[in-house]
């Protein structure tokens, strides 16, 4: 049997210019993750998308010590677009209308936004749902052996769709979850012969302590 | 409002003895030191509640010790019955060989699933009824004073019934999460106005160090 951790980055820079890069409290997150995971042993295998976000998410872990080699770069864990596909989705008017005052629209609005996406309902000059899809399956599984220890760092919708994949969600059941994903919080899947099984889903035992709480955050 | 269920699987059970429905030493360790853990955590829980199996009620105990509460014996949250499963194919539960026992578990339940009822056994639709009436029983979700966060321990299938009604999972997905459980594995259900939503799954916090690595059983 092998096993799969695969971690969402840390809080990233949101309403700031460079979405893309950890906060402080991001940061933090991943130094703690690190440090919980280095005992448990080390990696075979790490692989990360391009964002920076990755970058420094695996970066601030690692560097608790654990046996790892250097990260692979792999594309096909990049995030979605969401800033474009909701311009995209609004521009085709999918959306009811919400008071603008309504707290978490975003929670009515992502769902429609990525089922829409799926059904090639809105015009956009984002990838297709099925390229997406496609690419993150791709990567996840070439991260996956048996016999070997592996660590994905990435974001909720990669995560999301992988999930979708191994517990075979609908997509209302895979946006719950997008909505579900904790900065740096764990997932784990056991790889065996006839793929992936999950064993633990956005667990955050690094930021289990009172004095942490502030640092459970989804964005 | 919403309310979270922290659903909470028994501590170790004595497998391979005359009776598996008691903790062993570790399952009441399991227990304690999850107990202590959500003390330390700080967060504050309305009820704790349980089925009425020993080993649910026993692992109950020293969690409520630990948060200042008394236990509920909710009906309903007890496990499928497994001893039922495999008498009806000619095996005693919980004995022998581990890997085999749930091989073996694995396919009947399958079947049970499928509508092949052993006689004297629950039908598969009855076990999913009660699952999802005790959740709601739990939240106290139809009376004037809908709770906020509980705990209810359970089994591994009862737990792995609520997941997968929550996401809409197949029989099969079910069984898959019902032996992936770890004893004492936390998973969380967002009970909200729009639906059901899986926060965390079988994540074990308080077994996360180096030297509790020994307790992070499965059965």
């Amino acid at each position: 049997m092998g096993e799969l951790l695969f971690v969402r980055h840390g809080q990233a820079s949101f309403g700031v210019a460079d979405y893309d890069k950890l906060s402080p409290l991001g940061w933090q997150q991943a130094r703690w993750l690190g440090e919980m995971l280095a005992p448990q042993g080390g990696f075979d295998h790490v692989v990360m998308g391009t964002h920076r976000r990755h970058r420094e998410t695996a970066e601030a872990l690692l560097a608790a010590g654990m046996p790892a080699p250097e990260p692979v770069i792999d594309p096909g864990l990049d995030e979605m677009d969401y800033d474009q596909l909701y311009t995209d989705a609004e521009a085709a008017a999918i959306f009811p209308h919400l008071d603008p005052m309504m707290a978490e629209s975003f929670r009515v609005t992502m769902p429609l936004m990525l089922a829409a996406w799926e059904a090639e309902g809105f015009a956009t000059a984002h990838e297709r749902y099925a390229d997406f899809r496609a690419r993150i399956v791709g990567a996840v599984q070439a991260a996956s052996q048996p016999g070997r220890r592996a660590l994905i760092v990435s974001s909720g919708g990669p995560k999301a769709v992988t999930l979708r994949e191994v517990l075979g969600l609908d997509s209302a059941r895979m946006s719950s979850l997008v909505l579900q994903i904790l900065n740096s919080s764990v997932t784990r899947f056991d790889v065996r012969d006839d793929g992936l099984h999950l064993a633990e889903f956005n667990a955050v035992p690094h930021l289990a302590d009172a004095d942490r709480a502030h640092a459970r955050t989804h964005i | 409002m919403a309310c979270e269920l922290w659903l909470v699987r028994h501590g170790q059970a004595a497998f391979g003895t005359d009776n598996y429905d008691r903790l062993t030493a570790l399952g009441w360790d399991q227990a304690r030191w999850l107990g202590a853990h959500l003390a330390e955590q700080g967060a504050t829980f309305d009820a704790i509640c349980a089925g009425r199996l020993r080993r649910q009620q026993e692992t109950a105990r020293p969690i409520a010790e630990a948060l200042g509460l008394t236990v509920e014996t909710v009906l309903g949250f007890e496990e499928y019955d497994g001893d039922g499963l495999m008498q009806a194919a000619g095996r005693r539960a919980h004995q022998g060989d581990r890997a085999d026992h749930f091989r073996t578990l694995r396919g009947l339940l399958v079947q049970w699933a499928d509508g092949e009822t052993p006689p004297g056994v629950e039908t598969w639709q009855a076990f999913q009824d009660r699952i999802a009436r005790a959740q709601a029983t739990a939240i106290a979700a139809d009376t004037a004073q809908p709770r906020r966060r509980v705990i209810a321990v359970s089994s591994g299938g009862a737990i792995a019934a609520a997941v997968a009604q929550a996401l809409g999972l197949p029989p099969d997905q079910m069984v898959e999460l019902n032996l992936q459980a770890r004893n004492t594995g936390v998973t969380r259900l967002i009970f909200a106005r729009r639906g059901v939503y899986l926060n965390q799954f079988n994540a074990v916090p308080h077994l996360d160090r180096p030297d509790r690595r020994h307790a992070e059983t499965y059965s």
